[in-house]
């Protein structure tokens, strides 16, 4: 499942997504950091479900800095408390603009249940970005996934 | 012979009258197909128009709305909380995408908030005969549960506009529009309407045996009913088209 | 006292009446122009983008179109991806560069514009400073802090940085990164004042 921050990107895929705003889909997820402060933080929750393919085990994800400038950006996955056998958080940056890489792909193992997902980035900047994420069972296979935006900074 | 005319026309005229309004009656209420889902599952739906506005009426649009949560109105066994669905739902939010399907309405498209979720879709430019039905497919994501929550149900309530004939605000009445929807105080209650006070939902009960009521629960667990706002009805039952344009109400 | 003829008072009455016509006109379109225009700060600014010999790779022809095409695209989003594919000088040829440039400073969507006011810096076209000056007079943010952050380590940039920080109706996010850009500088200035 891939966030896409280009609104634009979803309605060439789709040919349903509209608005500049951005509709949040399962599989991608378009945003930018409109206000451009350092501190802006945009927040999703994922939720990982067995759709029929299987119970999840982990949500993988990685994300992607579309707009070349000083300012990179990075997530950072997180769900539950109990982080000794694996982790709770999970952390990743873009180091290279240029919308062609990911940053590295991480994964958070905590099972089923709603994964918190934060999209924050280096400096000041009007950022936009695209958040590939995935829900997957403990043999790799793509399970339910879905997702929603609880804010936009 | 006249008067045995005129009685036999009486009787059949009344027949058919009687038969109009039971039918009517048995197909009264937009509702959902599946009007009941569980925890933890995803499902295709519909909406189900049962009719029109009325003889010669045809449904041209229709606008439904799901409750964003962000100053819904949450009631737990009946009475007003002041409870956010956070409190019971732990991934509430855009969990419902419409799914492509332009056979009877061409033209259609999700509602989006803000923050880019999902919080209800119209269909348009569609010629819906008075006596048919109609589906309007979409899909209803996983409600999970929060673990601490005593909520056994979530009761998610689901405004929806069949419009035959567009108007403005002033203008809902009978034979134009049927409005199903929660009375709160929106421009969208429609009082003195059929349908007042009669809105569609979908219940999702709670997988007792994969997320159990904590003990501090009754055994029974609490009912709690989901219902959007009048601001937010009255913010997103309009329907703009793909170019922004309000089509529904006429300004 | 000169007099003039009836007809040729009129005529004259008449070219009068016309110019002041026209100008009005004029000013009146111009005006709605200035409006029009008001928003991209660099409607009138050309470029100029050279070419760098030596140690600049060789241009990428099929690279090269595809930049070209998705400049051209109608998607916005997809015009941005161009523009932030031009950091890399040399991948393209400079005249293309220029044209992408050119025509990015006046797109419409503030998006676009950043990114092109980006690109514009990394590609090392000249006249930098004329074209941030007026990116950062740019009614949008994102174009505001992109040109912001395409200032360099040098006086003028700093004197601009402090400019910005203390304009009392500029946006937070861009007295941040301004802040940050002129703590760099000091920073930068140190170690080179140090010799390091």
């Amino acid at each position: 499942m891939q966030f896409s921050n280009l609104k634009e990107m979803l309605v060439s895929i789709f040919g349903f997504m509209a608005i500049y705003v951005g509709t949040v889909s399962a599989d991608n997820q378009a945003g930018s950091f409109s206000t451009g402060l350092a501190a802006a933080v945009d927040f999703y929750q994922v939720t990982c479900f067995d759709d029929g393919n299987g119970v999840p085990s982990y949500l993988e994800a990685q994300v992607k800095d579309m707009t070349a400038s000083t300012s990179k950006v990075s997530i950072l996955a997180y769900k539950g408390t109990s982080c000794t056998t694996n982790k709770c958080a999970q952390f990743s940056v873009d180091t290279t603009d240029s919308d062609t890489t990911y940053s590295p792909l991480v994964k958070v193992i905590q099972g089923s249940g709603v994964y918190n997902l934060f999209v924050m980035h280096t400096a000041a900047g009007a950022d936009s970005y695209d958040v590939a994420f995935h829900c997957k069972t403990s043999g790799g296979v793509h399970t339910g996934t879905s997702v929603t935006s609880k804010q936009q900074q | 012979m006249l008067t045995k005319q005129f009685k036999c026309f009486t009787h059949t005229a009344l027949a058919a009258a009687l038969l109009l309004g039971f039918s009517q009656n048995v197909l009264s209420h937009t509702r959902l197909e599946i009007p009941v889902g569980i925890e933890g599952v995803r499902i295709t739906n519909n909406v189900v128009i049962s009719h029109g506005c009325g003889d010669n009426t045809f449904v041209t649009k229709s606008s439904v709305v799901f409750p964003d949560g962000v100053d819904s109105i949450v009631k737990v066994n009946g009475t007003v909380s002041s409870d956010t669905i956070d409190v019971h739902v732990a991934n509430w939010g855009n969990l419902f995408q419409k799914v492509l399907d332009p056979s009877v309405f061409k033209a259609e498209d999700e509602k989006t908030n803000a923050d880019g979720n999902v919080v209800g879709f119209y269909v348009n430019n569609g010629k819906m005969p008075d006596h048919y039905a109609s589906y309007l497919k979409f899909r209803a994501g996983a409600v999970l549960f929060e673990p601490t929550s005593c909520a056994s149900s979530i009761k998610i309530v689901i405004p929806v506009a069949d419009i035959c004939k567009p108007t403005p605000i002033s203008g809902f009445a009978e034979g134009k529009l049927n409005l199903w929807t929660p009375a709160v105080g929106s421009d969208y209650d429609g009082p003195g309407l059929h349908g007042f006070d009669s809105p569609a939902s979908y219940t999702v009960t709670r997988d007792l045996v994969k997320n159990p009521l904590p003990g501090s629960c009754s055994v029974a667990g609490d009912a709690v009913d989901l219902v959007p706002s009048a601001a937010q009805i009255n913010r997103d039952m309009p329907i703009k088209n793909k170019k922004g344009v309000q089509v529904w109400p006429k300004p | 006292m000169l007099k003039l003829p009836n007809y040729k008072s009129e005529i004259i009455i008449q070219f009068v009446i016309f110019f002041m016509s026209v100008a009005g006109f004029t000013n009146h379109v111009f005006a709605d122009s200035a409006k029009v225009n008001l928003g991209s700060s660099m409607d009138s600014i050309q470029i100029y983008c050279m070419a760098v010999h030596g140690d600049a790779l060789e241009p990428d022809a099929g690279f090269t179109k595809s930049i070209v095409k998705l400049s051209q695209s109608n998607d916005p989003a997809r015009r941005v991806s161009a523009l932030s594919q031009l950091a890399v000088k040399g991948l393209i040829d400079a005249e293309v560069v220029q044209k992408i440039l050119q025509a990015a400073i006046q797109d419409s969507d503030p998006n676009v514009r950043g990114q092109a006011v980006y690109a514009f810096a990394q590609q090392g076209c000249g006249d930098l400073f004329v074209v941030l000056e007026q990116a950062l007079q740019d009614t949008e943010l994102s174009v505001r802090l992109m040109a912001l952050d395409s200032l360099g380590v040098d006086e003028r940039s700093a004197a601009l940085l402090k400019q910005v920080i203390e304009d009392e109706d500029e946006a937070q996010a861009i007295k941040d990164l301004a802040a940050m850009k002129l703590e760099f500088l000091a920073a930068h200035n140190q170690v080179q004042d140090n010799g390091i």
